[in-house]
């Protein structure tokens, strides 16, 4: 699911980290992130593309964090990069997210 | 909090005011408001400093008495004996029965009490009165709560010296966001702005990744993890936590809580003492309520006791020559509260599961609440987390409170020369929300302990060809079928493209934004077509006011199933 709402970068360059990034790092870099992401913590009018910015951020951690989702996670990310990103079932959902993100922001 | 729900104060006095013109920026003070007792504390520059009142108390007890003309709570009032709460004038428990409808068995378990909780069983609220001159004046939960809280306020305000707005409160787990609503009507009648609202555990959780970052100066992120487990049981709740803290920033990777408390082994003991006490005490009277009040504070007292003893004697004159003499021991006391226990149990199990963590895992646990002080709770919790020793460098009573006052400098944008205030929580929903599908069951969309702010969607659809009208009903909570749940609001999407069953995409997307507040979004689409059949529907929950106990059936009753949805299963 994460991988399907971040089309544009990797998670990997969500957080910022290599690919090679262990598990220590890739937390290390979570919590920076959100040190400097997290609503709670920018100013009054930053608070709306900070929370989006903060989910995509949580999204790529919870992803990579755990162990399973992340080995599936490089496996469909290296089969988009051989395959150019094949769009099969998922343009319907597509739209779906358009009407929801242009709504919501 | 930055919007309230409700706009009855903000709407007609301080509209735009709020953002403040003064040099310095406005502290939010944190306030605990117990079942039992109340602490306030505020960041006072350099440390979290708990305010006394007149009376040189930390801790007041959550109370307010109508007996003259000008009610008075627990901060001010001076008891000239502890039996004048539970003359029938002084309403307590108001966190417990807070935001409940009649058929709430928190509200039965209420009935009890001194003061007068009667319920109809229909799904409204209960009737509370406080027994003033002989006469059983009316009041209301929030009434209480918000004449407790102008004391309080008073009370701060006298000492600063300035007036106070802004207040971190800490709530518990298990709270619905209709009793969230509760709360923030009382804060608003009481002229208190919530900067947020905090489940306890999460308080505390806050404090001890400041003193962690105090005593480690690891560079951040860098060093090494902490997973605590805290335990928090008060008189009306207990809660269960588990953080992962490292530079200042703890992340709540759990939350799970129940109605359980100190009450209950309350009620459970005066049950063991006297099994006919709930009939003896049904009508209410004069003497029957006094001598209640006896039994009350004598079983209380017994099981203070029974923390550093093992056995204690009681003995209670009940009125009209009955007397009631017995020695009770620790292990009565313990068996007859067992299914507390293990609910306990079972709660930290709960967390444990959904945080994804191992025992193993544990750094430190803390206990706090008032609940710490039994014997048998820090042994059960030491046990289930093979550790020989707890967390012992924070004050088991004053810890969320202080941990509200740190939230609140934070949220206030205080900054601290030395670091203490570089601090950050990053909450996660206590409950899950979803709506009514597949029959009568309840669908998470957001699920329980889903990090915020968030967001999510689920595609359902259609249950009859030409359907073009369908019911969203919101619910919040853990229950496989919605009558388990929280009803939160309810909507109806029109006109739907006539299509057969299960061809409409009916995507109902939950946002929780950083301030807590909840939307749901719901847009039609039929496949093939690039845009939305219809507006997309915005609805800010929780709609339900009162009496939402009964509004479910009678939807139910007006429309059946006519109007429901499936959810669809996810093409691969």
């Amino acid at each position: 699911m994460a991988a399907a709402s971040a089309p544009s970068s990797s998670l990997y360059e969500v957080l910022g980290i290599s690919a090679s990034a262990d598990c220590r790092e890739i937390k290390a870099a979570y919590r920076r992130l959100a040190r400097t992401c997290h609503p709670d913590v920018v100013a009054m009018n930053r608070k709306e593309c900070s929370a989006t910015e903060f989910m995509k951020i949580h999204a790529a951690y919870s992803t990579l964090s755990d162990p399973d989702k992340r080995a599936n996670y490089d496996k469909d990310l290296c089969f988009s990069f051989n395959n150019k990103r094949s769009v099969s079932g998922f343009s319907t959902y597509k739209t779906c997210r358009n009407w929801e993100s242009d709504q919501c922001w | 909090m930055d919007e309230p729900a409700y706009t009855v104060v903000s709407d007609s006095e301080t509209t735009g005011e709020e953002k403040s013109s003064s040099a310095f920026p406005e502290i939010a003070i944190g306030i605990d408001i117990g079942t039992s007792q109340c602490s306030i504390a505020i960041w006072n520059g350099s440390q979290v400093e708990l305010l006394k009142n007149t009376r040189n108390q930390k801790m007041m007890r959550s109370y307010v008495t109508f007996k003259d003309e000008v009610p008075s709570g627990g901060v001010s009032n001076q008891l000239s004996h502890e039996h004048e709460i539970l003359s029938g004038a002084a309403i307590f428990n108001m966190k417990r029965l807070i935001g409940r409808v009649d058929t709430d068995p928190v509200v039965h378990a209420s009935t009890c009490l001194p003061f007068l909780v009667q319920t109809l069983d229909i799904g409204v609220r209960p009737f509370i009165a406080a027994l003033v001159n002989n006469v059983w004046r009316s009041t209301t939960p929030e009434e209480v709560l918000a004449i407790f809280l102008v004391e309080l306020r008073a009370m701060a305000e006298m000492q600063l010296k300035r007036p106070i707005r802004n207040v971190v409160l800490t709530i518990p787990v298990s709270f619905s966001r209709f009793q969230l609503t509760r709360i923030q009507r009382a804060c608003a009648m009481a002229g208190l702005h919530i900067l947020r609202l905090m489940p306890e555990p999460t308080a505390v959780a806050l404090l001890y990744a400041q003193q962690q970052q105090l005593t480690v100066h690891e560079n951040m992120g860098s060093g090494s993890e902490k997973i605590a487990l805290i335990f928090n049981m008060g008189a009306g709740y207990c809660d269960v936590a588990l953080s992962a803290t490292a530079g200042g920033v703890s992340q709540i990777k759990a939350l799970a809580g129940s109605t359980i408390g100190g009450e209950d082994l309350l009620q459970n003991m005066m049950c063991h003492l006297l099994p006919d006490f709930e009939s003896r005490f049904s009508n209410h009277g004069m003497n029957e309520i006094k001598s209640l009040g006896l039994l009350r504070v004598a079983t209380q007292d017994a099981i203070h006791k029974l923390s550093t003893q093992t056995a204690v004697q009681i003995d209670v004159n009940l009125g009209n020559g009955s007397k009631l003499s017995k020695l009770v021991n620790r292990e009565e006391f313990e068996e007859v509260n067992q299914k507390i226990f293990e609910k306990c149990e079972n709660l930290i199990i709960q967390c444990l599961h959904d945080a994804k963590l191992e025992i193993d895992d544990i750094t430190d646990v803390i206990l706090v609440g008032g609940g710490s002080y039994i014997p048998k709770l820090r042994n059960l919790v030491k046990g289930i987390c093979k550790k020989e020793e707890l967390y012992n460098f924070i004050n088991p009573l004053e810890a969320a409170v202080c941990g509200a006052a740190l939230e609140g400098a934070v949220a206030s944008g205080i900054s601290d020369p030395f670091g203490n205030l570089d601090l950050l929580t990053i909450q996660v929903t206590p409950l899950g929300i979803g709506i009514r599908a597949d029959g009568n069951n309840f669908v998470p969309i957001i699920p329980r302990n889903t990090t915020m702010p968030a967001r999510k969607d689920l595609v359902f659809t259609t249950v009859r060809d030409n359907q073009i009208e369908a019911l969203v009903t919101v619910y919040e909570g853990e229950g496989v079928k919605v009558e388990e749940n929280h009803l939160l609001g309810y909507f109806k999407i029109t006109g739907i493209p006539p299509a057969p069953k299960g061809v409409p995409e009916i995507n109902v997307c939950m946002d929780i934004d950083a301030s807590n507040v909840l939307r749901v979004l719901a847009g039609v689409i039929l496949p093939g077509f690039p845009h939305p059949a219809i507006p997309v529907m915005e609805i800010r929950l929780p709609t339900v006011d009162d009496g939402h106990g009964w509004c479910a059936e009678a939807l139910h009753k007006t429309y059946g199933s006519t109007l429901d949805l499936e959810t669809v299963q996810k093409k691969i």
